[in-house]
């Protein structure tokens, strides 16, 4: 209210100031422009002059009038504002009343949503532990049921492994019994085995002797006479006169059981006709060689090469 | 028991590897030397009077001559067949001959002959070869000399040179003149026919190589080297060359077309080519020294010749158009009178150190000289168209003589000639053969 009042006083104040001014202006230029005049317009100007009273007169007037009326309106303002205070304090002490009793109504509805709630609670918990107690006799149901199968279980278990050991037992007996027959059938075999090894051997080694000693036979008498057939064949050979140690060649001779020379054949020539010549000439001149009497030894000497190389 | 030991014994020697297939015997000694043969005397039963000459004896000489062949002497001889039916192998066999020649004379005609002859291989028991040959009494000579060939042939391999000649000059004091002859004889040195007779020394005899012509030296015109050309059988003789100072040592090309000469026309002697068509010269040789001898290779690529530019006689070798010649002897101080083999591969020459001159080979690739004669003076080496023999002069009794040696150096013979000293002997080319 305070409020209201100042800013109507700072509204009255400058609409006051504005009207001051604009007069006072207009004033001071006059003077200025009337420097020239002339009769009649010194009577228009009087005239002019009047009118202006006139009308300053009238203004003052109206002025006035507008100020009366405006004391009154603020009288009027006033009056208006005392009421709206009056009301606003009458609506105050009615909010004050109405919040009092509402916040009562809420202490009452607050009171009994607990007890609502503490006989919940009550009722939850009761329910709880009616459900434990059903719950624990039924776990306790099952693992009874549980213990029952299982012993069930480890009785069958223990009786099968029992059946299983005797079995075990069975088959172990019976493979000792196969094995010793089996050892008892291998010690057999193998002293047969070695009876007839040892036979067999000490076979081999007198026929091994003996065909060493015939075979050592054979080649002394291979040899000697290879040397006889040697010495009688160079006592047999005239190399032609001039035949450089360059030549040489290769005979092959057939013999019959007799040492006479069948055929003599040059395999490997000299290339000089005369050399090859006298190296057939030889062989045949030497028969009949001097074979061995053995017919198994003789049979080596019946196909012989001569190899002709002078040194 | 006793079946599995033999059976395992017979299984053992039969196995492959167990023995050689085949025994191997090396020989690696034998006798060098000539093949013994047995020339039985041809039977000369079917004849009024016994033939003039002893062919068997002739073909015998031969093959001695070779050196390859050492026939039977006649008095050991066990049996003397005529006939193949008489011919008993075993008995030759005994003997130790590997070869046995039969054959007989037998008068078909007045001085007409019929040879006949057989070459048996007595080790094998079989015929070589056989044939029958006429002859005028005049041709029994040749004709053993041609059976001669053909012995030899089958049983070498190579072809025989016993029906071949051999020309040399021969000279003689008559009344106490000097007269020179050129003769031709054969290749045994019989039958000797007279082809010249001059007063004036006759030299250097070659042969052409057709062996129809005879080239020399002579100097009959007054004195004056000139150098011939005679056919052996029409006589015919032509000058060649006669110019001032020496004209000597003819040689023939062996495609006959020209002769290597020594000419001293140009003041020193010196080997020149001479085309015999046209006479044109050549000169081979320039320098100081002496060249001469010169004598051409069969290929007819090179000429060997005698020169003492090294400061004694020694060979050397150029190309037959002439070039730097090379020395090819170095053994001795003295090496010269060159013969080529037919094969090229060797020289025959006179080779001489210690003061004796004696006939040697030189092998051309391995530059091995090999001396084969052991006279004091032999000279004028020839080699056989075969190469089997080498015939030469040397000296005995004061004259020269001729002699024959086998290449190989292993037999050596005088040849029968009559009185003179004889010089210079060359061996014929093969005559009408391939």
């Amino acid at each position: 209210m305070l409020v209201h009042l100042l800013l109507l006083a700072v509204l009255v104040f400058s609409l006051d100031w504005q009207a001051m001014v604009k007069p006072g202006a207009e004033r001071r230029k006059a003077p200025v422009q009337a420097v020239v005049v002339d009769a009649s317009k010194l009577d228009s100007e009087i005239q002019r002059q009047q009118q202006l009273e006139e009308k300053k007169q009238r203004e003052e007037q109206e002025k006035l009038k507008r100020l009366e009326q405006r004391a009154s309106e603020a009288e009027q303002k006033r009056k208006q504002e005392e009421q709206r205070l009056t009301d606003l304090k009458l609506k105050q002490e009615q909010e004050v009343r109405r919040k009092k009793e509402e916040a009562k109504k809420q202490a009452e509805a607050k009171k009994k949503a607990e007890a609502e709630k503490k006989r919940k609670a009550e009722l939850a918990a009761k329910k709880k532990v009616e459900e434990d107690k059903k719950r624990k006799a039924e776990a306790e149901r099952k693992r009874k049921e549980e213990e029952k199968r299982k012993a069930e279980a480890e009785r069958k278990r223990v009786a099968e492994e029992k059946r299983k050991a005797e079995a075990e037992l069975k088959r172990k007996e019976e493979a000792q019994r196969k094995a010793e027959a089996e050892r008892k059938r291998k010690q057999e075999e193998a002293r047969r085995k070695a009876a007839e090894q040892e036979l067999n051997a000490r076979l081999a080694a007198e026929q091994a002797r003996m065909a060493a000693q015939r075979q050592s036979a054979m080649q002394r008498m291979i040899n000697e006479y290879g040397q006889y057939i040697k010495e009688k064949v160079q006592r047999s050979w005239i190399r032609p006169p001039g035949s450089g140690s360059e030549l040489s060649c290769t005979v092959e001779v057939r013999l019959i059981p007799s040492g006479e020379v069948i055929d003599a054949q040059i395999v490997r020539s000299s290339g000089n006709p005369a050399f090859d010549r006298s190296v057939e000439s030889a062989v045949f001149k030497a028969s009949p060689l001097p074979v061995p009497p053995d017919s198994e030894v003789m049979e080596q000497f019946r196909s012989l090469r001569f190899e002709f190389k002078p040194g | 028991m006793k079946t599995i030991c033999i059976a395992l014994l017979g299984i053992c020697l039969y196995l492959p590897g167990w023995l050689p297939a085949a025994l191997t015997i090396e020989i690696t000694q034998g006798v060098e030397g000539a093949v013994p043969i047995a020339v039985v005397p041809f039977d000369t039963a079917n004849n009024r009077q016994p033939p003039p000459q002893d062919v068997a004896g002739i073909i015998a000489a031969d093959l001695a001559r070779s050196g390859r062949f050492a026939p039977v002497p006649e008095q050991n001889l066990i049996a003397r067949p005529v006939e193949t039916s008489q011919v008993r192998y075993q008995d030759w066999r005994t003997l130790g001959v590997e070869n046995l020649v039969i054959g007989s004379v037998e008068t078909v005609a007045d001085n007409e002959y019929s040879i006949k002859f057989r070459l048996f291989d007595v080790l094998r028991g079989r015929q070589v070869t056989g044939y029958s040959m006429p002859a005028k009494s005049e041709q029994l000579r040749y004709v053993a000399h041609r059976i001669s060939d053909i012995i030899y042939e089958a049983l070498t391999g190579e072809p025989g040179a016993f029906a071949t000649h051999i020309a040399y000059v021969i000279s003689e004091s008559k009344n106490g003149k000097k007269e020179y002859q050129l003769q031709l004889a054969d290749s045994d040195g019989y039958n000797p026919k007279t082809l010249l007779t001059s007063q004036q020394p006759l030299m250097s005899p070659s042969w052409s190589p057709d062996g129809r012509q005879l080239a020399y030296v002579s100097f009959e015109k007054k004195g004056r080297a000139a150098i011939f050309v005679q056919a052996i059988h029409t006589g015919k003789r032509q000058e060649i060359v006669s110019f001032e100072g020496i004209n000597g040592a003819p040689s023939w090309s062996p495609d006959g077309r020209s002769m290597a000469v020594t000419l001293s026309r140009d003041g020193n002697p010196e080997i020149y080519s001479l085309r015999l068509s046209d006479k044109k010269l050549k000169r081979l040789t320039n320098g100081a020294a002496i060249d001469t001898e010169p004598v051409w290779s069969p290929d007819g690529g090179s000429i060997v010749f005698t020169s003492d530019r090294g400061g004694s006689p020694q060979l050397y070798r150029m190309p037959a158009q002439g070039g730097r010649a090379q020395r090819i002897t170095f053994e001795g101080n003295y090496n010269a009178s060159a013969d080529f083999s037919v094969d090229g591969k060797s020289l025959a020459l006179v080779h001489g150190e210690g003061g004796r001159y004696q006939i040697a080979v030189l092998d051309l690739d391995s530059s091995l000289l090999r001396v084969l004669s052991d006279g004091r003076l032999d000279e004028s080496p020839s080699f056989a168209p075969n190469g089997s023999m080498i015939i030469y002069a040397t000296e005995s009794g004061h004259r020269g003589v001729l002699a024959a040696v086998s290449s190989d150096g292993r037999f050596h013979q005088q040849l029968s000639l009559r009185e003179g000293n004889v010089r210079e002997p060359v061996w014929s080319p093969f005559v009408g053969r391939k």
